[in-house]
């Protein structure tokens, strides 16, 4: 019994291993990964040196910085920065990346052989969910060399750094199933990368709404806000209630992934 | 092997299939046979677990494909009708990943590799990108992913559809030789591809299975009534009548020059209408046996199914 539960989850896990690699390196190695890494780099070595070089003119002239705790944090005057860079470059990039993964393969019919397979749905969704979370790890751990470098020089606080960084990783695991759950909708790739922006930009703006409203409203507003989740992040807080919401919105996404691969068995 | 009963399926208000049922023995080919949207791809798509019918049920091998289908897709090679290949990998590769996907023990893999690649003609290119093959050359990687599995059964989706004469010769070839060792349904609506390769037709119109028989008994069927065009450059007011009255001929219908004539099946009426046309100096442009195409087989079947 518990033998055969094991080797049960032994194959679940190989076959969504073979799509997450199989995806994983096709969108590695796809021009669009290079061109797009590429050009965010560029960004980033523009932005992060300029605004090192700001805030060390202001730290120079003391008389200038305003909050005597706050003007001196290195964290606060250019890792911000960085972080809100590095989430609008996600915003917008993780729909293009995601969009091939299934949108792609129902333009190739290749979405018929894995249709065909003895694979689940479940297992081909989660492969290629995994496959992209993989692809923007790479990019995140990559990005971190720019705070990281500055450490060679000065002292910086590492425990904001790296909850702001957990932080983006939350957010990756949310825009990507949203990317996934776009890239279902049809076979165009435009489209899904369309859709995708659009929801990851309403994702947002329900937050914005919360501000004014009092009472129930507004706490369900203020725990669906990405904005106040991220902001605990970066205050260097890891708040469980914050994991939990980005776990279970991303499930949220997914499952209507699964249902929308799944209305293609019941309907076509 | 197959065993399909009562199988419907519609999308939205309109019904692909209805109340489809037949059964093939291992090791045998079966040529499902139905012009453009008679609902074979349809079918196959049910057969092999893409899409849940909305009645009716399918077992292979004594699996049955909605109850367990990871255990009944292990028994399948499936070439859709677009042969799925991802363009930007090698045509190796493909087959390889196909192969683990399709759960081949590992240590078979590379083997099972090289024995398709040579089944289907493919080892010159093993090594290139599927994106710059030719679509001959696609469609039998599409083929070679089919068949890489091993599979006890083969679903093939018109495997011959847009490739020149040649390429479709050499994809026919390769089925013939495939005989024995895997059960196939092909489906076509080319009535001489199943001639060439099936031992037993299924027919389907409109989503009904119009008839099933062996190859012997669709000739048959198909011989049973003969037809003769005529062309003539000058026609008078009495020559249907006149064409009526020739030993042998039964009826006679006329569409401006030409006339469409059912006759009896002895062989000496070709020469008999053409004397006959010649004596009378009415101008004879053309004598033909009519052939028959898909569309006469299905009208003849159905007008049988009727009576
Ligand atoms: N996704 C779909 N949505 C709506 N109707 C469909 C869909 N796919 C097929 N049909 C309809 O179902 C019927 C059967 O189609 P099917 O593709 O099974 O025919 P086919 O025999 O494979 O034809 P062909 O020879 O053209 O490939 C057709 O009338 C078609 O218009
Ligand atoms: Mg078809």
């Amino acid at each position: 019994m518990m033998k055969s539960l094991l080797q049960e989850m032994k194959f679940f896990f190989k076959q969504m291993f073979l799509v997450a690699q199989k995806d994983f390196k096709s969108m590695l190695f796809s021009p669009l990964f290079f061109v797009w890494s590429g050009i965010s780099f560029i960004f980033l070595s523009y932005i992060f040196p300029r605004d090192l070089f700001r805030f060390a003119m202001s730290y120079a002239m003391p008389v200038m910085g305003g909050d005597p705790n706050q003007g001196g944090n290195i964290h606060f005057n250019v890792f911000v920065a960085h972080i809100s860079y590095i989430n609008l470059i996600l915003l917008f990039s993780i729909p293009v990346l995601g969009m091939k993964l299934l949108a792609e393969e129902k333009q190739n019919h290749t979405f018929d052989l894995l249709m065909t397979a003895p694979l689940s749905s479940f297992q081909m969704i989660l492969g290629k969910y995994f496959a992209l979370i993989s692809l923007l790890l790479v990019f995140l751990l990559c990005s971190l060399f720019y705070p990281l470098s500055t450490g060679l020089f000065v002292e910086i606080p590492l425990g904001p750094l790296f909850s702001s960084y957990l932080g983006l990783f939350c957010l990756v695991v949310l825009y990507s199933s949203v990317a996934l759950f776009a890239s279902s909708l049809s076979s165009s790739l435009f489209l899904s990368a369309f859709i995708g922006m659009i929801f990851n930009i309403s994702l947002w703006f329900i937050s914005q709404q919360g501000v004014g409203d009092s009472g129930l409203i507004s706490s369900v507003m203020s725990y669906i806000s990405i904005a106040s989740h991220l902001t605990n992040f970066i205050k260097g807080s890891i708040v469980i209630s914050s994991i939990v919401f980005f776990l279970s919105s991303a499930c949220f996404f997914l499952f209507l992934v699964f249902k929308s691969v799944e209305f293609v068995r019941w309907r076509a | 092997m197959i065993k399909v009963h009562s199988l419907s399926k519609s999308y939205g208000s309109r019904q692909a299939i209805s109340d489809v049922s037949f059964e093939i023995n291992k090791g045998e080919v079966v040529g499902f046979l139905g012009p453009n949207g008679a609902g074979k791809t349809t079918t196959m798509k049910i057969l092999t677990g893409y899409m849940v019918p909305h009645k009716g049920s399918v077992q292979l091998d004594g699996i049955d494909i909605l109850k367990e289908p990871l255990l009944a897709k292990k028994k399948l090679g499936y070439l859709p009708e677009f042969p799925p290949i991802y363009t930007d990998m090698y045509v190796e590769n493909y087959l390889q990943y196909v192969a683990k996907l399709k759960l081949c023990p590992k240590k078979e893999i590379p083997k099972r590799v090289d024995l398709t690649l040579e089944k289907v003609g493919l080892k010159e290119v093993r090594k290139r990108l599927i994106k710059n093959l030719s679509k001959g050359f696609k469609q039998r990687v599409g083929l070679a992913q089919a068949l890489v599995s091993q599979p006890e059964i083969l679903i093939l989706d018109e495997p011959t559809v847009g490739l020149d004469p040649k390429q479709v010769k050499d994809i026919r070839n390769t089925l013939i030789q495939l005989k024995g060792q895997h059960t196939i349904i092909l489906s076509t609506h080319i009535l001489s591809e199943v001639q060439i390769s099936c031992d037993r037709v299924i027919v389907i119109n409109k989503g009904k299975i119009v008839m099933q028989d062996s190859l012997t008994g669709l000739s048959q069927k198909m011989r049973a009534k003969r037809q003769i065009v005529l062309t003539v450059r000058k026609v008078s007011d009495d020559l249907l009548l006149k064409l009526k009255k020739v030993q042998g001929v039964i009826s006679v219908t006329q569409e401006d020059r030409s006339f469409v004539l059912d006759v009896e099946k002895e062989n000496s009426i070709n020469e008999d209408l053409a004397r006959f046309v010649v004596n009378n100096s009415y101008g004879l442009i053309e004598l033909k046996e009519k052939s028959f195409n898909l569309e006469d087989v299905f009208i003849r079947l159905t007008e049988q199914s009727k009576k």
